[in-house]
């Protein structure tokens, strides 16, 4: 299974970037500090080797490169972590909706429904207005956003399972609810979800950029790739290496999870073809 | 149903924001009863829940509220704003089914050829790339490099060319890839092997037939992605200082703006969910199988 040669593409994809990331200390420059006499200066990567600043300056002067892999650690953190929370929040109200049936899941689709007939970026935006920026309330943004998908998920497989015979039988022994639940409803809810997660993964960090494009993200002087681009754009007439480089490396990192989520669907349960 | 909850929960998240608008408005030097009677005249010092009930009743009427930044009515603002933003998603549209939906025709009938490949790769790129590093990408390209287009700004064609494409990337790839795999699922219909068989040419059986069919999940993802649509064209709009409502709303975030904030917000719902009405009754329309009791 682990053979599919798409792996093998998202890993490629992925590798640089989860380097970038793991080891961002090493970055040759401090990303915040100005070099205010280099100011602008573009890539200088040469035959002879790499040059001062690998992949140019900003326009304070700033190592591109270093500023990039800080981001990295920015954007994989929002992601992680958001991917996390919203799972665990999504999966167990999905549950209890799915499980208990009634007002209760009626009260839970609702909103579900509610948050879902919002555009994405501009429920982020949202909450971004009242929370204010800040790592800690990127991530709840992004967790409050994102776990209606899971719940809607997590309730239509709970739905299908609760009548199956193994479900049935463990009632009738005895078994108590969280227990039936826990041993015989989510081990086959786990494919799935992993499959959502990976496209939420993908959808998170793109809209984790989107907010530092627009200024609404993790706050300067933390170097998240939303806010290079956002200088990129500015300065787009005469130093397109400010906004190049990030978008690269976020157009590959969102590549490779998708491909790596689609591979992972292929090879789960080719059934899963319209999640 | 849902637009209750929609406006509540636009109504709920605003009012708990830090900010104090007035102040925002009038800064922070100013004399407190200034502020005090513009608080009164716009409402702000009754309870919670009268103002809820204001608002509502507003709605219903038509009435947004004011826009605190603008000091216009927010329902105009938006109404302003609003052609705009449904030029450029109409364009981009455009843009989907003009390239989008050819191009998987064409993949699906040289299945597993070189053309195939290239534009299966292709609309994979185009959906994964971020749509504001796409308009900075275009922009480099086509303004800067090359000269051909302006950078930003709106008012003509030309102006319109660049942000629809970047808006419009995405959907041509999801066209691309829908309009193969529904092709494909139809092109090896059996009635399609009749309408060869009565001797039918080519494009015929193609396009009558086969596209037909095929036709419609396409439109119910059509129509589910107008929202995914009105998101992008947000960041399209900041890319390219496109005047629209989603430029609209960032800077009504920014400057706490509430009224506005609402009735961007409030107005997108309500698109959302008149579309996906729209959709269920164009596909009971369009697939005669499928029945609402």
């Amino acid at each position: 299974m682990w053979a599919r040669w798409e792996f093998g593409l998202a890993a490629l994809l992925l590798f640089p970037v989860g380097l970038m990331g793991l080891f961002a200390t090493l970055a040759p420059y401090d990303p915040n500090w100005l070099d205010t006499a280099a100011r602008l200066t573009p890539p200088t990567m040469s035959l002879s080797g790499i040059g001062r600043h690998a992949l140019g300056t900003d326009q304070l002067g700033r190592d591109v490169l270093s500023r990039m892999m800080y981001g990295t650690r920015i954007s994989l953190t929002v992601g992680a972590f958001s991917v996390v929370v919203a799972g665990m929040l999504g999966l167990v109200l999905g549950l209890i909706a799915g499980y208990r049936g009634g007002w209760v899941d009626a009260v839970i689709m609702r909103v579900v429904d509610v948050v879902l007939s919002f555009p994405y970026i501009l429920l982020a935006i949202s909450i971004v207005a009242v929370l204010g920026a800040s790592l800690r309330n990127i991530i709840i943004v992004f967790a409050l956003s994102s776990w209606v998908v899971y719940a809607r998920i997590v309730r239509g497989a709970v739905l299908a399972l609760r009548n199956r015979e193994y479900v049935l039988a463990a009632r009738a022994m005895g078994c108590s609810s969280s227990r039936i639940v826990f041993r015989h409803v989510v081990p086959n809810i786990v494919s799935p979800l992993t499959v959502i997660a990976s496209f939420e993964l993908a959808r998170i960090i793109v809209t984790e950029a989107t907010l530092g494009f627009l200024g609404l993200g993790v706050p300067p002087p933390a170097a998240s790739w939303g806010s290079m681009l956002a200088d990129g754009r500015n300065y787009i007439q005469m130093a397109w290496w400010i906004g190049t480089f990030p978008g690269l490396a976020l157009t590959a990192t969102v590549l490779g999870i998708n491909v790596f989520g689609d591979a992972l669907r292929d090879a789960l349960d080719p059934r899963l073809r319209h999640v | 149903m849902v637009l209750f909850g929609a406006s509540l929960l636009v109504f709920v998240v605003l009012r708990v924001v830090p900010g104090d608008p007035i102040v925002m408005m009038y800064g922070t030097e100013v004399d407190p009863r200034v502020v005090a009677a513009e608080r009164q005249r716009l409402g702000l010092d009754r309870p919670i829940l009268v103002q809820y009930e204001i608002f509502l009743e507003h709605i219903v009427t038509g009435d947004l509220g004011e826009s605190l930044r603008y000091r216009r009515s927010a329902a105009q603002v938006v109404a302003e704003a609003l052609p705009a933003t449904v030029q450029l998603a109409a364009a981009a549209m455009g843009w989907a089914f003009i390239l989008g939906v050819p191009a998987g025709i064409f993949a699906a009938c040289t299945r597993g050829g070189l053309w195939d490949r290239i534009v299966m790769v292709l609309s994979l790129v185009g959906q994964c790339t971020p749509t504001f590093w796409l308009g900075i990408l275009f922009m480099l390209l086509f303004a800067v490099i090359l000269h051909w287009l302006p950078t930003s700004g709106s008012g003509t064609i030309k102006h319109l060319i660049l942000p629809s494409l970047t808006l419009g990337l995405y959907m041509v790839a999801l066209l691309a890839r829908l309009t193969r795999s529904c092709m494909l699922e139809v092109l090896g219909q059996d009635y399609l092997r009749t309408a060869r068989a009565k001797g039918l040419a080519e494009w015929v059986v193609v396009t009558r037939h086969g596209f037909r069919n095929a036709l419609i999940p396409i439109v119910t993802v059509v129509g589910l992605q107008t929202g995914a649509l009105l998101g992008g064209a947000i960041v399209t709009e900041a890319v390219f200082a496109w005047p629209g409502i989603g430029n609209l709303a960032v800077q009504a975030t920014n400057t706490r703006d509430y009224n506005l904030v609402q009735a961007v917000t409030l107005l997108s719902a309500v698109v959302f969910v008149v579309i996906n009405l729209a959709i269920d009754v164009l596909y009971t329309y369009l697939d005669p199988t499928v029945g609402y009791s």
